[in-house]
């Protein structure tokens, strides 16, 4: 069994056994800590299966995180980009997920899900995934300067005119603190995100134009 | 876009050199090679010694700056 196997085998393993735990949890413990709970939190025996499998799984992230390090150093040290694949840019769908906090606030109060919209910047693993395992020279390093340097100006851009109109329309358009509110983070979160997106877009294109 | 004349071309041809072989010479990748010759990247100092090195060539035979 190859390790990639193995690696993926120990995360179904382990998400069996919060599975499992729930379940017992469920159908024995009268599903304490699945459903939340009213009482101030007491230990009981019937409550080690579920302690155990979030520990697994609390475990297993952490040496997900660990094997991600020491790809990442190896990589580094061999002067090659890191090895993604550019299908991760999906994740920039999850950008979309902003789109609640409109929802929630009007419901709840709530502008949280709002900064979901720096997921937007994902999408730049599409450009990164594209730039993978590549070897940095010294034009790639030019290159990769130049584009957070534009990247980054565009990014404060969008935070400084937000600002600036935010700051002009007060008293006069925008009223309601709330909507300051809202309106910057949603502006903050978009900067990060076109912050991250165009670090990847620009420095693919710099590499690739002729 | 750099203002030169890049004449990388001709002497690596005559070492008989590949862009490929000559990118692993220096240490850079063959696309670099590729934008040098087009006079698209101006190298650095440290790449510019390294290339004439390597196809034995001096700097100012192989960048040609308009004065």
């Amino acid at each position: 069994m190859n390790k990639k196997a193995k690696i993926v085998g120990m995360g179904i393993i382990c998400l069996l056994m919060v599975i499992g735990a729930s379940l017992y949890a469920v159908k024995f413990n009268d599903s304490r800590l699945v459903v939340p709970m009213e009482q101030p939190y007491e230990f009981t025996v019937k409550d080690l299966p579920m302690h155990i499998a979030v520990a697994c799984m609390v475990l297993y992230v952490f040496y997900l995180c660990w094997l991600d390090c020491q790809k990442a150093k190896k990589d580094a040290a061999a002067h090659v980009t890191r090895r993604i694949s550019p299908k991760l840019g999906i994740m920039g769908l999850l950008g979309f997920l902003g789109l609640m906090g409109f929802y929630t606030y009007n419901a709840e109060g709530r502008v949280a899900p709002f900064l979901f919209f720096l997921f937007f910047g994902f999408f730049g693993f599409f450009y990164e995934g594209k730039m993978s395992n590549t070897f940095m020279d010294e034009r790639y390093v030019e290159n990769k300067r130049r584009a957070q340097r534009k990247a980054h100006r565009i990014a404060q851009g969008i935070v400084y005119v937000t600002l600036f109109l935010v700051a002009m329309a007060e008293g006069r358009i925008l009223k309601a603190t709330d909507t300051k509110l809202i309106i910057l983070v949603i502006a903050v979160a978009c900067s990060i995100a076109v912050d991250i997106f165009l670090g990847e877009y620009l420095l693919y294109q710099y590499d690739h134009e002729e | 876009m750099p203002d030169f004349e890049c004449r990388l071309k001709k002497y690596r041809q005559l070492k008989e050199l590949t862009q490929e072989e000559l990118a692993a010479l220096v240490g850079v990748r063959r696309e670099t090679i590729m934008r040098l010759e087009k006079a698209q990247y101006n190298p650095s100092l440290k790449l510019a010694v390294d290339l004439s090195r390597a196809v034995e060539a001096p700097i100012e035979e192989i960048f040609i700056f308009p004065k």
